[in-house]
């Protein structure tokens, strides 16, 4: 029992159905790392970064609210209300829905329902920009690779 | 017998109808293909989701109105998903049967007073006033793809008749998706949380169906889930993970509904318009046929009558 088996599924789609070496997500009490052999749990997960490590690649994600549950044989299921892989979130759309989203708040009478649904999206589009962000350095890296090796 | 440009005519309306199908049968093709393959991408989601409260400690430790059960209500209530235009065979027709049936086993049994039903779609909502049955909500159903928001309301609507306790179960009547060529009308109890809620795979839904009739003949009262003796640790606390939870699993069996039917239509819709279009190529056919004949009849008589004309002449 040397790894863990993960599924991370979302509404429209499967993100990630695979074997791992341990899973590192954001619930709503703070940051909680699973290794094999965790305690069986159920939680509610928080919009942030989620990550999950193999042996040879480490891979990060978005992920924008949910469920979390950690069964016996060490099998983790994520039922995630939206996520994406890092490559895939676009940071100039990010940009935009946040600063609408704020628009929102701050001016029009929101009805309860309107009002929880702008700050879900707002806190959503925070935890894509921060973890955007916080990899954008790695990214630069890969690029200036591919210019060395053209030389 | 109609005459040659009486056939003609006909030939001519047949194939511009031909037309029109095949048009009809492309659009439904290409609709067919995304829903398809969006109710099959989130079958997943929601087996995970009503996998995960099957696992759960005891509900009835915890003050949750949604695990509570109402044995004796009077009113069940039943949410039928419908499609908003036609020309899709027998789609519609078999949801009413589902739904009839499901009355007259609720009315016979001993607490059945009453049925309210909630219809999502035009053709249920017509037919319903039509069969005077109790509306008690109408929602729209969107026709370009559905979005998960477009279940919130109904969920709320769900969840608010069933927190007053005046109903016993809530059921989900909707066509669900086997193949291009199959699709069934089932009936899928939501409330309260039962086996039955389960969501199974493909090819087992008729089982579905009957595990819920079965449930429903021995007095009304599905076996809740034999509870999983291993507890699980919550956090923060079991009341809150799980008020999160439970609106969630049934917001996903309500928006999984509305996409198996979703796919359905369209298949059912495509099915339909193919076979329109391969009858109306018969008829052409046939039609063209008859032309043809009478044209070579016609023909033969003129050249008789040309030749005797002239052996007459020849004679003289």
């Amino acid at each position: 029992m040397n790894s863990i088996h993960i599924q991370i599924v979302t509404p429209e789609r499967t993100l990630l159905d695979t074997e791992v070496d341990s899973i590192t997500c954001t619930t709503t009490l703070g940051q909680v790392t699973i290794l094999p052999g965790h305690v069986q749990l159920v939680s509610t997960l928080i919009p942030g970064e989620l990550v999950v490590r193999m042996s040879k690649e480490t891979k990060t994600l978005h992920v924008g609210g949910g469920m979390l549950k950690v069964s016996a044989n060490s099998e983790v299921v994520i039922l995630a209300d939206a996520a994406e892989h890092i490559g895939e979130i676009d940071e100039q759309r990010a940009a935009e829905a946040l600063a609408r989203a704020e628009e929102r708040l701050a001016s029009e009478q929101l009805g309860d329902r309107e009002y929880a649904a702008t700050t879900a999206l707002l806190e959503r589009n925070l935890a894509r920009l921060r973890i955007v962000r916080k990899h954008a350095h790695r990214r630069k890296a890969s690029i200036s690779g591919e210019g060395v090796l053209e030389e | 017998m109609p005459g040659t440009q009486e056939l003609t005519r006909r030939i001519k309306s047949v194939k511009s109808t031909r037309k029109v199908t095949r048009a009809m049968q492309m659009v439904s093709a290409s609709k067919m293909r995304k829903s398809q393959s969006q109710a099959l991408a989130s079958r997943s989601y929601a087996e995970l989701a009503s996998g995960l409260i099957a696992s759960l400690k005891s509900p009835q430790e915890l003050d949750i109105p949604l695990l509570k059960q109402f044995p004796d209500a009077q009113k069940i209530g039943v949410v039928v998903i419908s499609t908003n235009k036609g020309l899709v065979g027998s789609f519609n027709v078999n949801l009413l049967l589902q739904l009839k049936d499901l009355e007259s086993q609720w009315l016979s049994s001993k607490n059945g007073r009453s049925v309210d039903v909630i219809v999502v779609g035009k053709k249920v909502s017509e037919a319903a006033t039509r069969m005077r049955k109790q509306v008690i909500a109408d929602f729209p159903k969107s026709d370009g793809g559905e979005q998960v928001t477009g279940v919130y309301a109904i969920a709320a609507q769900i969840v608010h008749m069933y927190e007053s306790g005046e109903y016993a179960n809530i059921y989900i009547v909707y066509n669900h998706f086997v193949s291009t060529l199959t699709q069934k009308a089932v009936v899928k109890q939501l409330l309260p949380f039962s086996e039955g809620t389960g969501y199974r795979v493909q090819g087992t839904e008729v089982q579905l169906a009957s595990a819920t009739k079965r449930a429903m003949d021995s007095g009304l009262t599905p076996k809740p889930y034999t509870l999983n003796p291993v507890e699980y640790t919550f956090e923060p606390s079991p009341e809150l993970v799980i008020n999160h939870l439970v609106p969630r699993i049934l917001e996903s069996q309500l928006y999984q509904a509305l996409l198996e039917s979703d796919a359905s239509e369209h298949s059912s819709r495509m099915i339909m318009m193919k076979n329109a279009t391969d009858s109306a190529g018969d008829l052409i056919a046939d039609l063209t046929l008859t032309f043809n004949q009478m044209r070579q009849n016609k023909i033969t008589t003129e050249l008789s009558e040309i030749t005797a004309g002239k052996i007459a002449l020849e004679g003289q």
